[in-house]
């Protein structure tokens, strides 16, 4: 198991008491709030001792993508759990939805993200960075080694494609 | 769609969005030209972005009191202050009283249970017994029915009436005027330390300090009362849980000015207060933040692994003793900071007391000096130091820089040093460990000083006083700016003995950056401890940190101790602290790249004598990865170390490297004159001693081996290379269970492959001469060890992923000593392709072969590695594992033919 799959299959415990904890039960469907959840959870990570980071991007990169791949591991965890109306809702602040009141379908957000890497890797990273991050642009650009313009531009482009497709929109893209 | 398409579309994208909202159509069409499908799209993204960003989440949350509502029969609401957090602040006037006076409600959460309210309200009555100008004083606890008109049902509002205060907060003003000058912010400081340090002493920890809890009030002269607001009401906000409600008020400040130990889930306490205090001053005068985070989450990140960012790096011309104050109120251990808010305004108002602190006598563990070194009577002395100081003054003027040094003898303590810890870019690294290699050389060459090298920054290393004093230091970057902080403290009273910043231009100047360090680390330690040698009187003057350097060097004769630097040339020494620092990773690649940095210093400085010796060890260290032929660099080691020696026979580093390139060459007797010379120029040098323990192991001469390795590792016990040492030499000495309990204790947790290989070793041999169960026993603590040593070089060699020459060595080793030849075969083969391409010495795989009692193929392999001259054979006499091949006459002769 490589580094990062070591360090989500010891936060995994972790990160499901965070999110039981955080579910919102009195909604048809269950609803994560993810800036709440993703501040509690890299508090979390910092405090562990048993991880050492380089620098903070370091941490903030892999942090990032730990949580995400550890929400992905509990939707389908639950998914599983409970047939068909398992699906996990997250509220992703970042997104900044109108609709909905701001909630997604998380396992059809991550197969859009996952479009999205095929296509344009640093892009499906900076939303990855934002959405589960929490990161600003700034601290995107610092971690990825990029400029804050660039980071910006990616994040434009992609939180409207993210936005149109999520709306069931189809533009006809390549 | 593919990926330039996805370029095209960002650059449109936006190009389109810096235009104004009615031009974008028209750039689009032009831009896109006839290619509908990349039109359609971005028509789509732009209206998708369109709306989202104006749809912006802002939550206004409902007030819970309008104006003119009557609270508890009594309190008229007259208007809304301000909302945060914790609640609401209304002020309201007191109709039985006739008296305006301050409202705030709690939020419901935080009192939810009876337990949570009646302990609330405890807390309350002892903040109305603390009455002080500097602390908003409390009245009562009030408690508010209101019921909900939609649901009928109702809540109580717990409230807090609390005086009135007229003013703007602490955090309003900053975010309006400039920072205050230290001279403006003192009095300030001083009122606000008078009122915590009262809390302090009614037990009562405020929590949550922070300039918006922070008022400025103007009197009717004029003049500025800062009053504390909100004291120990903040402790449930800190429950973990409504911690993170807290998000939005990341600019406002609870968790920025949260003490690290608090997001560790310890409890509040005074040092937490005297941490938030210490953010609160530097706010006030750099307007600044010491951390940079802009989410919560780098703020986490910073807060618990990240040094503050020096306070005069954010706001130039600080005083030295506001930054270190500062710094010291910001220590990540509670036990560091001041443990009282006097002590704060204390080492803020007197400049002095913070850089140097002398002790009383009673204190002192250096005795008094003897009596013909007597220095003399102090009036005098301080007159001619006085009196030129005054010309010293005027000859830094004329000459720009002035050389301090000490007479030997002039100091007699120990001072344990921390590397430089890096915050700053990772391309620093090598100035960091180099200048920490470079310091330790230094002082350990001030007779009298004992050095103790830690091998780690601060940061990073458990909590260990093992010297008098402890200096450590940090490199920051911040906005184009680098400085190198030092801080040197008494480990005694923790107190800061010597603190100097150098920016760029000094760094960009490494050698006179280490002198500067050294003389002035030794002058404030020889000041510390002798009080009253130099300057009280000059503590008093601005002009201390330039007296202080001056006086020193201007009374004594430079001395060749601190000021002798290896090379004067910058170039080749930038190019020997790169070179020197990869030569620490303990892998091929960056030994390798270490020669190229090192050849290229002295290149640069052909008189560089550190340089080539420095160069000689590292090509005696690629030796031991086996991918160069032996025998050619083990002349590139010589011709080096011979320079060295040439250059500067003085230099211990350099016979040091000769001895060794001697051993290799099997002159024992020319390499044990060269350990005994660099042992004598240099006594504190530890690694000459161990490494001449190995010779004495050598000839049998188990106990002078034993007791030099042990004396070496007395000196420097964070030499990497010492415990395996002193391990293996227990070990070959057959001192087996002594290997064990040595290794035990210093292995800990670490990776430590070296160290591992050696206790394994050591646990198989006391199993093959064990029985039952205490075999099987030990046995398995050799496996395991093997296995570990496995994981951790596999983990440590990414690229070749499967390669752990130790770990497959350890393995064929054990299970050969168990006779379980099978099991053994997997690692012995694959330790038999890696002899083909030379990445195994044929004197380990001969040990394997003796292991197993194919004595013939072992004495081959060993004459093999005889005719390389392989250093595996040093302690071919010695190796358990050969033991069965001394009778055998071929062995005997290569014996013989090694000089042994």
């Amino acid at each position: 198991m490589d580094a990062r799959g070591e360090l989500v299959a010891r936060m995994y415990p972790e990160l499901k008491r965070i999110a039981e904890n955080r579910m919102r039960g009195e909604r048809e469907f269950h609803t994560l709030e993810a800036t709440a959840l993703v501040s509690e959870f890299f508090l979390e990570l910092a405090r562990q001792q048993q991880f050492t980071w380089q620098n903070r991007a370091h941490f903030l990169a892999v942090a990032s993508q730990a949580m995400k791949r550890l929400l992905i591991d509990y939707a389908r965890s639950r998914g599983a759990e409970k047939r068909g109306g398992g699906h996990l809702h997250i509220q992703i602040d970042a997104l900044n939805l109108s609709t909905k009141d701001g909630v997604l379908d998380l396992l059809e957000f991550n197969n859009l993200l996952e479009r999205l890497w095929s296509e344009e890797p640093r892009m499906a990273q900076v939303v990855e960075m934002r959405c589960f991050g929490g990161l600003t642009n700034k601290e995107i650009a610092e971690a990825l080694g990029v400029d804050e313009r660039t980071v910006k531009r990616d994040w434009q482009v992609a939180r409207a494609w993210l936005v149109s497709q999520l709306r069931g929109g189809r533009p006809r893209v390549g | 769609m593919s990926g330039e398409d996805w370029e095209r579309i960002k650059v449109i994208f936006e190009e389109a969005l810096e235009l104004p909202e009615r031009e974008r159509m028209g750039y689009l069409a032009s831009a896109c030209g006839s290619d509908a499908n990349l039109s359609a799209v971005l028509v789509r993204l732009l209206e998708n972005h369109l709306e989202q960003s104006s749809s912006g989440s802002t939550i206004v949350k409902g007030r819970v009191f309008e104006d003119g509502a009557l609270i508890a029969g009594r309190l008229r609401i007259t208007r809304f202050i301000a909302g945060g957090g914790m609640g609401e602040v209304y002020e309201v006037f007191d109709e039985r009283l006739r008296t305006r006076l301050a409202l705030k409600t709690l939020r419901l959460e935080l009192t939810s249970t009876e337990d949570a309210l009646s302990r609330f309200q405890r807390e309350i009555l002892i903040a109305r017994e603390v009455s002080h100008p500097n602390l908003c004083s409390v009245f009562d606890f009030i408690e508010h029915h209101v019921i909900d008109r939609q649901t009928g049902e109702s809540s109580v509002v717990p409230c807090l009436t609390m005086e009135l205060i007229d003013g703007e907060s602490l955090a309003d003003h900053l975010a309006r005027e400039r920072p205050f000058s230290p001279t403006t912010a003192l009095p300030l400081i001083r009122q606000a330390a008078a009122g915590l340090e009262l809390l302090h002493d009614h037990g009562i920890v405020h929590r949550d300090l922070k300039p918006s809890n922070i008022m400025l009030a103007k009197d009717r002269q004029g003049a500025i009362r800062v009053v504390l607001m909100d004291f120990g009401l903040a402790k449930r906000a800190h429950r973990k849980d409504e911690m993170f409600e807290s998000r939005l008020d990341v600019h406002a400040g609870a968790p920025y000015f949260m003490a690290p130990e608090l997001l560790r889930e310890s409890g509040p306490s005074v040092a937490s207060d005297i941490y938030s205090f210490g953010l609160l001053i530097d706010e006030m005068v750099t307007s600044d933040r010491a951390f940079s985070a802009q989410s919560l989450q780098s703020l986490y990140f910073a807060k618990l692994w990240e040094a503050p960012i020096a306070p005069s790096l954010r706001s130039a011309g600080l005083p030295q003793n506001w930054e270190a104050t500062i710094l010291r109120c910001l220590r990540s251990d509670p036990g560091e900071r001041f443990q009282r808010v006097t002590d704060v305004l204390a080492a803020l108002e007197h400049a002095s007391d913070v850089e140097i602190c002398p002790v009383s006598n009673k204190n002192q563990l250096v005795p008094p000096a003897p009596p013909s070194t007597k220095p003399p009577p102090v009036r005098r002395q301080l007159r001619r130091r006085t009196l030129v100081s005054g010309f010293a003054v005027l000859s830094i003027l004329g000459t720009g820089r002035v050389l301090i040094s000490l007479p030997p003898n002039s100091i007699s303590t120990s001072i344990q040093v921390y590397d430089i810890e890096n915050t700053a870019s990772a391309s620093y690294n090598y100035l960091c460990k180099g200048t920490s290699v470079e310091l330790i050389r230094r002082l350990s060459r001030v007779k009298g000083m004992s050095v103790i090298p830690m091998h780690e920054p601060r940061s990073l290393a458990r909590e260990s006083k093992v010297g008098r004093f402890t200096l450590e230091g940090i490199l920051q970057e911040h906005k184009e700016k680098l400085r190198l902080s030092l801080l040197v403290t008494d480990n005694q009273d923790s107190k800061v003995v010597y603190s100097e910043d150098f920016d760029r231009q000094k760094i960009d100047d490494p050698l006179q950056l280490q002198s500067d360090i050294a003389a002035g680390t030794a002058l404030a330690l020889e000041k510390h401890i002798r009080p009253g040698s130099v300057g009280l009187r000059v503590q008093q003057s601005s002009l201390f940190p330039i007296l202080s350097r001056l006086t020193g060097g201007f009374f004594r004769p430079l001395s060749q101790d601190l000021q002798s630097s290896p090379t004067s040339n910058t170039e080749a020494f930038d190019l020997y602290l790169r070179g020197h620092q990869l030569l620490e990773d303990f892998s091929s690649s960056s030994n390798q790249a270490a020669i190229s940095y090192l050849q290229r210093a002295v290149k640069a400085d052909p008189a560089f004598a550190l340089g080539y010796a420095t160069l000689a060890d590292a090509y005696l260290n690629m030796m031991n990865y086996y991918q160069m032929p032996q025998k050619d660099l083990l002349e590139d080691a010589r011709k080096n170390a011979e320079m060295a020696v040439n250059l500067d026979s003085d230099l211990a580093e350099a016979q040091d490297s000769l001895a060794v390139v001697r051993q290799t060459d099997w002159d024992w007797h020319g390499a044990e004159r060269c350990f005994l010379e660099a042992i004598r120029l240099k006594p504190s040098y530890a690694i000459a001693r161990r490494r001449y323990a190995g010779l004495l192991l050598q000839f049998d001469r188990f106990d002078e081996a034993i007791s030099m390795a042990r004396e070496a590792y007395s000196q420097d016990p964070y030499d990497r290379g010492a415990a395996p040492g002193i391990g293996l030499y227990f070990y070959l000495a057959g001192h087996y269970d002594e290997a064990i309990r040595f290794l035990e204790g210093e292995i800990g947790d670490g990776d430590m492959t070296a160290a591992r290989h050696n206790l394994g070793d050591a646990y198989a041999e006391e199993a093959v001469r064990s029985t039952g169960s205490r075999r099987e026993d030990y046995f398995a603590k050799a496996f395991l060890q093997a296995a570990k040593v496995s994981r951790i070089e596999k983990k440590e060699d990414f690229e070749k992923g499967r390669y752990a020459p130790f770990g497959d060595e350890m393995f064929a080793h054990y299970y050969s000593l168990q006779s379980n030849y099978a099991a053994a075969r997997p690692y012995v083969e694959r330790m038999l392709t890696d002899l083909e391409s030379n990445r195994v010495s044929p004197a380990i795989m001969a040990w394997i072969f003796a292991v197993q009692g194919d004595k013939e193929r072992a004495l081959d392999l060993l004459e093999r590695a005889l005719a390389t001259r392989d250093r595996k054979l040093f302690y071919v006499k010695q190796f358990p594992a050969l033991a069965s091949l001394r009778g055998e006459p071929r062995f005997k002769t290569l014996v013989a033919n090694m000089g042994l």
